[in-house]
């Protein structure tokens, strides 16, 4: 499972190189050298879970997150091509995009900030960090052998 | 050298399930064992494993035919 995850949110106007780079050798790059670590053991015992965690703005996208964002999407993508390369060899590789999500980030909001997340959120609350490792764990477990490439939304019904 | 091709030769039919006879030392890979660029991966992983060398994907990307891996193997013993 892939999770490591920072943010360097900048308008495009304003980001610095840096911060765009950071953002995808963390997010993108991460994931990738996590999945080639992982391949080699999994294609010799024929079998494997990959879950790697994107985010909903990764297909919505997002003001003042381009970094973030190409970097999820690029996850997403990954995801697909990896899950087509290894799928011979009994390997799922999956994603997981959660949304708003209550972590030390979403806390720091203000109370208005999160009444606004509250109306965009279908299911009306945010997410608790358990919604999304059951997605995780389910995509880990045999109960998702036949699901491969694909990228399930833990949002509350936010983007659909 | 003749072990090293016994021992590649071993692992090829076991892990292509081809024909003993059709290993030889001119067979490629892709056109002669029917290996998708999957297997042949999968193939250098076993052969770096089995003589304990590391092989880099600059050259693995080289080995087209199974004397190609033996001669690698050979030589870099």
């Amino acid at each position: 499972m892939n999770n490591a995850g920072i943010t360097r949110d900048n308008l495009l106007m304003r980001m610095k190189e840096d911060e765009f780079d950071d953002v995808i050798d963390t997010n993108l790059k991460g994931v990738f050298n996590c999945v080639k670590a992982v391949t080699r053991p999994m294609m010799k015992q024929r079998g494997g879970k990959i879950v790697n965690v994107a985010s909903v703005v990764g297909v919505t996208g997002n003001p003042g997150q381009t970094n973030y964002v190409a970097a999820k999407a690029g996850v997403i993508g990954m995801t697909k091509s990896v899950a087509k390369e290894l799928a011979a060899r009994n390997i799922n590789v999956n994603a997981v995009a959660p949304g708003f999500i209550t972590t030390d980030m979403t806390d720091a909001l203000s109370d208005e900030a999160k009444q606004g997340m509250h109306d965009m959120i279908p299911l009306n609350r945010l997410g608790e960090p358990e919604d999304v490792a059951r997605v995780v764990r389910f995509l880990a477990s045999e109960d998702s052998d036949y699901i491969t490439g694909q990228t399930i939304h833990v949002d509350g019904g936010m983007v659909m | 050298m003749a072990d090293v091709f016994d021992k590649v030769k071993e692992i090829i039919v076991e892990r292509l399930d081809v024909d003993e006879a059709k290993v030889t030392m001119e067979a490629s890979f892709k056109d002669d064992l029917e290996a998708d660029s999957l297997d042949v991966v999968e193939l250098v992983m076993e052969l770096e494993d089995e003589f304990d060398m590391e092989i880099s994907d600059e050259d693995a990307e080289k080995i087209q035919t199974v004397g190609d891996a033996v001669n690698y193997i050979n030589s870099n013993q």
